[in-house]
């Protein structure tokens, strides 16, 4: 007769009680599957919006950008910008660069300043690149450049339009945006903006498309031909853009890239990582770290649950133990017998927790969590849809954990079954 | 051979001090079948709990077999009861979650591991005790003196050369009570077993070779049967 299989049957000795320990555990992993997924969904989105909207995997631009960014200093720009870009495209460890410029301008209408943010974009190229990183959205190959596959790769949500034209004073524009102004595709406004030479211009665009950006703090954004952006903002004459986004083939390549990209340049143009300065990011990893720290305290409960079981089954079979010291069984048997019997249900119980994790986790990780109506007026960069995400790695460790933890907390109340003098145990009721 | 010397035993709880055994010296030859007597509280299950090796003496000694157990330590102490002793309860003390085969198995399977032989000595001891049909029961599914058949078969699977028995008879009719006396005494003759009661019941007394009294942790009579009169009186009480 093998102790562990007398534990199994001592698990199903008070089902009851067994069960409730094991939902304490159970629920304990549960949970923290549930917020490591949902942490590592924010991050990932954290990373994809950076990576799409922002720095891609490294940005370079002018030294100073940065530190005027709320002004949009479009004179800080990176000049003959296409020699830049050709000497970057040779490195070996860059995948794709795109030139960006992000400016900054004002609508009036009806008596009211509206503010908008733009980028000019190469459409074609920014497609084509997307396409490299995300094999799985890249459209039929020699399509030409098309707004719903633009906006798969951009994440945007779709209100009817074309992409603007190359060459014509044409945009994009943030649905948000358009509700706010009362205006739909096809319609013309006048931004109103501060060029690279620091003199004021303003230009009627037509509206060839609405769309919905994939987070709050992107819902004064108009996307326009890169072209158009470089004369209206006259940096056409330098061939200047504000800011150059690269991709590396690999997520892990990054710091190479940084490397190489670095050396390339000099110290004439800033190189930062997609990790580096995004605020929303560090956000993240510190919240992760709370969110150990709440993992804890929920395995902390449940291990009460566990302490309090073990303590009362170790007190209910007194007689017992002092049984079977009689028959020879040495305390360190005894205390892996009642051990056995508490790690039968931690082991139980962290499978069935990670069991149903994965359950929860894998159909919203393809639905998404929305939290639209949580994050009105909030404008953080940040989906309004989390699509949690299941580590494997992360879950793995979960496991390991509250089983390690189960193991950790019902020791000590076995250690006590062990210590029992047998005449005391013989003699209780 | 147990040789007690001069044995005391004082609990104390608090306080409160009880000198449940003061000065205790016996002599019990292999294979004997010794009942102790006495009134509660006499100290009857303390000098059994001596002997067994499941407490230490406060002063004096207890030496089984040529091994002075009071000087063991705990570990020691369960290993020499694992080997050399068996023991059967007034309540019988079976584990609830195995049958009958697997608590006497069990037991034996601390020392062997050899499975067919754990098996084959198991059935052997549970036929020898009548039980062979019920091997599958569990504690539960049995009577009383069903139960403290299996007991019985616990404690003398592994061949112990001391078997200790307190007060086997008091939670079983008399009836079955004698015919747990006869199983006991019938496997005492065969494997020679030493077999220590502690006991109110004057049957299980009638049965002993040798009567040992207590009274307030002394022992005041100690009285070797002769054979005979033991056959005279089982065969008159049967
Ligand atoms: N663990 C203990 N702590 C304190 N006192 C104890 C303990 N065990 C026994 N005693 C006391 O020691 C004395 C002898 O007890 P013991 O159990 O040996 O008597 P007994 O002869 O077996 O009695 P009974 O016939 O009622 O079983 C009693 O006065 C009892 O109260
Ligand atoms: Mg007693």
């Amino acid at each position: 007769m093998k102790l562990w299989r007398i534990a199994l049957r001592n698990v199903a000795r008070n089902k009851r009680r067994s069960l409730l320990s094991g939902t304490a555990i159970a629920v304990a992993t549960l949970s923290v599957v549930l917020l490591f997924s949902l942490i590592a969904g924010m991050l990932g989105d954290t990373v994809a919006i950076a990576l799409t909207y922002d720095t891609g995997h490294v940005q370079v631009r002018h030294p100073e950008f940065g530190r005027y960014e709320h002004l949009s200093p479009v004179h800080l720009a990176v000049s003959d910008a296409e020699t830049v870009q050709a000497r970057l495209e040779a490195l070996p460890v860059v995948a794709s660069v795109l030139p960006r410029v992000r400016f900054g301008g004002a609508i009036y209408r009806e008596d009211q300043n509206h503010a908008v943010y733009g980028i000019g974009v190469d459409f074609g190229r920014e497609i084509a690149a997307a396409a490299q990183r995300l094999p799985h959205l890249a459209p039929d190959a020699g399509a030409p450049p098309a707004l719903d596959d633009f906006a798969r790769m951009w994440r945007l949500d779709l209100f009817g339009g074309v992409l603007p034209d190359p060459g014509a004073r044409e945009l994009l524009m943030s649905k948000t945006l358009a509700d706010e102004l009362g205006v739909t595709t096809g319609d013309k406004l006048t931004i109103l903006t501060r060029t690279a030479v620091m003199s004021t211009q303003a230009w009627t665009f037509r509206i060839s498309g609405l769309v919905g950006f994939p987070v709050g703090g992107l819902s004064r954004m108009v996307l326009l031909p890169i072209g158009v952006a470089q004369r209206f903002l006259q940096l056409d004459a330098t061939g200047a853009v504000t800011d150059l986004v690269l991709y590396t083939a690999r997520d892990d390549q990054v710091p190479d890239l940084v490397a190489a990209v670095s050396d390339a340049v000099g110290d004439r143009l800033q190189v930062r990582s997609w990790t580096e300065e995004n605020a929303m990011y560090r956000l993240l990893q510190l919240a992760t770290r709370i969110y150990d720290i709440i993992s804890l305290v929920f395995f902390l409960l449940a291990t009460t649950v566990i302490v309090n079981t073990t303590m009362m089954v170790v007190y209910e079979r007194m007689r017992e133990i002092g049984t079977i010291a009689a028959l020879g069984m040495t305390g360190a048997q005894i205390t892996r017998l009642f051990f056995l019997e508490a790690l039968f249900i931690g082991v139980a119980a962290a499978l069935v927790g990670v069991g149903l994790g994965i359950a929860v986790v894998l159909p919203l990780s393809q639905v998404g969590i929305d939290y639209t109506e949580a994050m009105e007026g909030v404008e953080l960069n940040m989906s309004n849809i989390i699509y949690p995400q299941l580590s494997l790695r992360s879950t793995a460790l979960v496991l390991c954990y509250s089983i390690a933890v189960t193991a950790a907390a019902s020791f000590w109340p076995t250690r006590r079954a062990a210590r029992l003098h047998p005449v005391t145990a013989l003699r209780a009721t | 051979m147990i040789s007690v010397d001069n044995v005391t035993k004082v609990y104390r709880s608090g306080s409160t001090e009880v000198a449940a055994l003061r000065g205790v010296s016996l002599q019990v030859e292999d294979g004997s079948f010794l009942a102790i007597a006495g009134p509660s509280g006499s100290g009857k299950t303390t000098l059994l709990n001596l002997i067994g090796c499941l407490d230490t003496a406060s002063s004096g000694e207890v030496i089984i077999g040529g091994v002075r157990v009071s000087d063991s330590n705990r570990k020691q102490l369960a290993l020499f009861r694992r080997h050399h002793l068996g023991f059967i309860f007034q309540s019988f003390n079976l584990i609830p979650v195995l049958t009958a085969y697997e608590n006497v198995s069990f037991a034996l399977s601390l020392l062997i591991r050899d499975r067919t032989r754990v098996r084959d000595r198991t059935m052997a001891i549970l036929a020898d005790v009548g039980l062979a049909d019920m091997a599958d029961r569990r504690p539960g599914e049995l009577s009383g003196g069903q139960q403290q058949r299996v007991a019985i078969a616990r404690a003398l699977v592994k061949g112990p050369d001391i078997v200790l028995a307190d007060e086997p008879t008091a939670n079983v009719d008399s009836e079955t009570g004698e015919g747990l006396l006869e199983l006991m005494r019938e496997l005492n003759r065969r494997h020679s077993t030493t077999f220590l009661f502690s006991t109110h019941d004057g049957m299980v007394m009638d049965y002993a070779d040798r009567l040992v009294t207590l009274q307030d942790g002394r022992i005041t009579g100690d009285e070797t049967r002769p054979a005979e009169s033991q056959s005279a009186a089982a065969a008159g009480s049967g």
